[in-house]
């Protein structure tokens, strides 16, 4: 055999060999395995979710993959899709105050037949229902909560969440800590009763020359962080950032009760948070409790939980196992406050409902809407909030399971029921950036609170007034 | 007497229709049509667009305004006081590339002097411009955190400064910016000036030195004019850049504290990404591209100035 003949006959084998091996590495089943993706950011509940999404692969032959950007890039990775008119996934988790934009925008399909056919909508929380689901949530004669007869319906409610308060236990149950308070401020160190005893207690726990701090809190600039922190801040104190019913702004978040609010919130974080907690967000928070260098902080329950977050022995210096972290580490609602004789005790709200993309086609909404079903029952729902999620429905919430399920849990069905969101309508995210810049600002003590909310009344009425959607609202 | 004939085609042609010009615009076609494409559509589109009122992500139809955006952008409004934005941004190019040039012009002065370890070192003090401006803004973030940074850590222990919050006040969030952008960019001001100095006839300094000439004025008047036109080239690109600057604001300080180290490319972010308000971002877009070619052309002007020189 000549050498070309050789090369020939080499050739032949390499190809066959490679064909071969090809045919060989396509599974039949996995060839066949239909895949679809939901929007979402990174935390623990998106990786859970993820998770589930494997499972109903194996269990139904369509794979549920959760797209997992970072937070700060997860509304624009969303609405950068939905205006190009195509969109990579077939459903998005939606922040509660986007539906009105995706609303109007019409990026997101009806659900309200399906929801209806297809779901016990009685049994999910009515608050958060309307808020991940109902849209316009404030119709003509109602007073803004859940309309079931009338209301239009474009999300499933999918992930509940509120804020919460973490505090180092072992810290205010010391004796000696507890004497001192007793002595400084006439009563005794314990959950507080009211948002001005945090105040008392975050100053009582500043040290900077033991390197100890009363509270962190989130003040970066990115998405929702310093404006989430000086809402229940406003609310708490009887003050409101805007009226829903006329639209009018000026006069309500500058208002007397706002400026109090957000003059303590400026107190907190200039005098009682660790140097450089202007950038802080959620993960910022959690490593400075873990670190042990503060007695307080306020987030999201959502992120309580997970690798890298407070029970994780890797990442808290608070203890080396979950179990002894669990000794140093409690929690409470906000406990509202009395002030110039009005109560109100009130928790920003979170979560998310879960809605089609108008883009996807018809057959992969209705496979989302099967893995939806899917999700929603009973046993799927435990392994959700058995992982460290917060599910919407009533039931489960009030369930021993459930509350048994985390250590915050027993406490997160009272967060819910107490829980506010600001605007759903399309121009929150223009509103919320004017708000979050000037409250950071104010944090930060570039400016005073007074001034701070004033821009933000003026800026805020002009977003509202150059819109044209003052109609919609009176 | 032979009769002149004209001379038969030596070659037949198998296609008459394809002329040589015709040719040439067949091989060209293509990337004419990714050219018009990809950019000279949407360059005009966009000049259309930012004479409307548009929302990219809605379904209404753009709606003609004029001048409206222009205005609004120029002028004081409610929603953005901009002027405070062009300032920063202003200070920021200003001081960023003032720095990077005395800095890298007088560094390659030392580092044109042939010494032992000199290829090492350019190496070393030119790897910062390869890394991506994201990881810088995230490595000076890491860098100037006042809870935990080496810059806080080293004030403190060694200098016994008070700790400073550098991203989250006004004052030291700008320099911060700065510095990161020096640091970034001044191994490219040493890299062109370190070229531009090379390439300087070692005869012109020889015959000043036997003319007894100084140092200040073999300086002043053989390196200097001769390195300037390629400094000049360097100070276009880094001041066209820096007035771009986006990605250090961006993962620095955020933008803030407030809005005071919004640059413009941040603030036609916003307008583009956040607000989706397509008609002013596109107006901003055009003032920018505005404000950039009337620099480079003051820039161009020395430039053809000094070469003619």
């Amino acid at each position: 055999m000549t050498s070309r003949h050789n090369r020939v006959a080499l050739s032949l084998t390499l190809l066959c060999a490679l064909i071969a091996s090809a045919g060989s590495g396509l599974h039949p089943a996995k060839a066949a395995m239909r895949t679809l993706h939901i929007a979402w950011f990174e935390f623990t509940p998106a990786d859970i979710l993820n998770q589930l999404g494997t499972q109903y692969g194996q269990e139904h032959g369509v794979q549920i993959v959760v797209d997992r950007p970072p937070l700060s890039q997860w509304y624009t990775s969303v609405f950068n899709q939905f205006a190009a008119h195509k969109t990579s996934f077939a459903a998005a988790a939606l922040d509660s105050q986007w539906i009105g934009q995706a609303v109007n925008d019409h990026d997101v399909p009806e659900l309200t037949t399906w929801l209806k056919q297809n779901l016990t909508v009685t049994d999910f929380d009515p608050y958060l229902f309307a808020s991940y689901s109902q849209y316009p949530q404030r119709l003509p004669g109602t007073t803004g909560s859940l309309d079931l007869v009338h209301g239009h319906f474009y999300g499933v409610p999918w992930f509940a969440d509120a804020k919460m308060w973490v505090y180092r236990k072992d810290w205010f149950a010391d004796p000696a800590n507890q004497t001192a308070f007793k002595a400084k401020y006439g009563y005794a160190l314990g959950v507080p009763k009211s948002m001005d005893q945090i105040v008392d207690i975050a100053d009582f726990f500043t040290n900077p020359t033991k390197g100890t701090y009363g509270i962190a809190t989130h003040e970066q600039t990115g998405y929702d962080a310093a404006a989430e922190t000086f809402l229940p801040w406003c609310w708490n104190y009887g003050g409101n950032i805007w009226n829903p019913t006329t639209g009018a702004v000026q006069g309500y978040v500058n208002s007397d009760r706002c400026v109090h609010a957000l003059q303590l919130v400026d107190h907190l974080t200039q005098k009682d948070s660790p140097p450089g907690s202007g950038s802080n967000f959620i993960a910022e928070v959690t490593k400075d409790f873990n670190q042990g260098k503060v007695a307080m902080i306020e987030s999201w329950l959502c992120c309580f939980g997970g690798g890298g977050s407070l029970f994780d022995p890797k990442a808290s210096t608070l203890g080396k196992t979950a179990a002894e972290i669990g000794q140093k580490v409690g929690f409470f609602n906000y406990p509202g406050q009395t002030y110039k004789g009005v109560t109100s005790r009130v928790a920003p709200l979170g979560g998310m409902g879960l809605s089609l993309s108008a883009y996807a086609s018809a057959a992969d909404q209705k496979a989302i809407l099967g893995f939806v079903k899917w999700f929603l029952t009973p046993r799927i729902q435990k392994e959700w909030f058995q992982g460290g999620a917060t599910p919407t429905s009533k039931s489960i919430l009030s369930s021993a399971a459930f509350k048994g399920a985390q250590p915050w849990n027993s406490l997160t069905g009272q967060a819910l029921s107490m829980t506010r969101d600001f605007w759903n309508m399309p121009e929150y995210s223009t509103m919320l950036k004017v708000m979050n810049d000037e409250i950071n600002a104010s944090m930060n003590g570039q400016v005073d609170a007074k001034t701070a909310l004033d821009r933000i009344a003026r800026k805020q009425a002009s977003i509202l007034s150059g819109s044209g959607r003052y109609s919609a609202y009176k | 007497v032979p009769t002149e004939q004209p001379m038969p085609d030596l070659v037949q042609r198998r296609r008459p229709w394809l002329t040589d010009q015709r040719m040439a615009w067949l091989f060209i076609s293509p990337s004419v049509i990714l050219l018009l494409g990809i950019s000279i559509f949407p360059l005009i589109w966009s000049v259309y667009l930012s004479f409307t009122r548009y929302k990219v992500t809605g379904r209404a139809t753009p709606v003609w305004v004029g001048l409206q955006n222009f205005h609004t952008i120029l002028t004081n409004n409610d929603l953005y006081n901009d002027w405070p934005i062009f300032q920063v941004t202003a200070l920021i190019v200003i001081a960023a590339v003032g720095l990077e040039f005395l800095l890298g012009f007088g560094l390659a002065l030392i580092l044109v002097r042939k010494f032992p370890g000199r290829g090492l070192i350019l190496t070393l003090m030119l790897t910062p411009m390869m890394l991506a401006p994201v990881i810088v803004g995230l490595f000076w973030r890491f860098m100037l955190d006042a809870s935990f940074g080496v810059v806080n850590y080293m004030q403190i222990t060694w200098l016994h400064l008070p700790r400073v919050d550098y991203v989250n006040q006004p004052g030291t969030a700008i320099a911060s910016i700065v510095v990161a952008d020096v640091w970034m960019w001044t191994p490219f001001m040493l890299l062109i000036s370190v070229a531009g100095l090379s390439a300087i006839p070692n005869y012109l300094t020889e015959a000043a030195l036997v003319d007894r000439a100084s140092a200040w004025f073999r300086f002043r008047h053989i390196t200097v004019p001769l390195v300037w036109p390629l400094l000049l080239i360097a100070l276009i690109f880094r001041t066209i850049d820096a007035i771009k600057l986006f990605d250090l604001p961006f993962t620095l300080t955020g933008g803030g504290p407030g809005e005071s180290t919004l640059t413009v490319s941040y603030l036609l972010y916003t307008k583009a990404f956040n607000d989706y308000d397509t008609g002013s971002s596109c107006a901003l877009a055009y003032i920018i591209l505005i404000m950039v070619i009337a620099l480079a052309n003051i820039y161009i002007r020395n430039l053809n100035k000094v070469t003619a020189a």
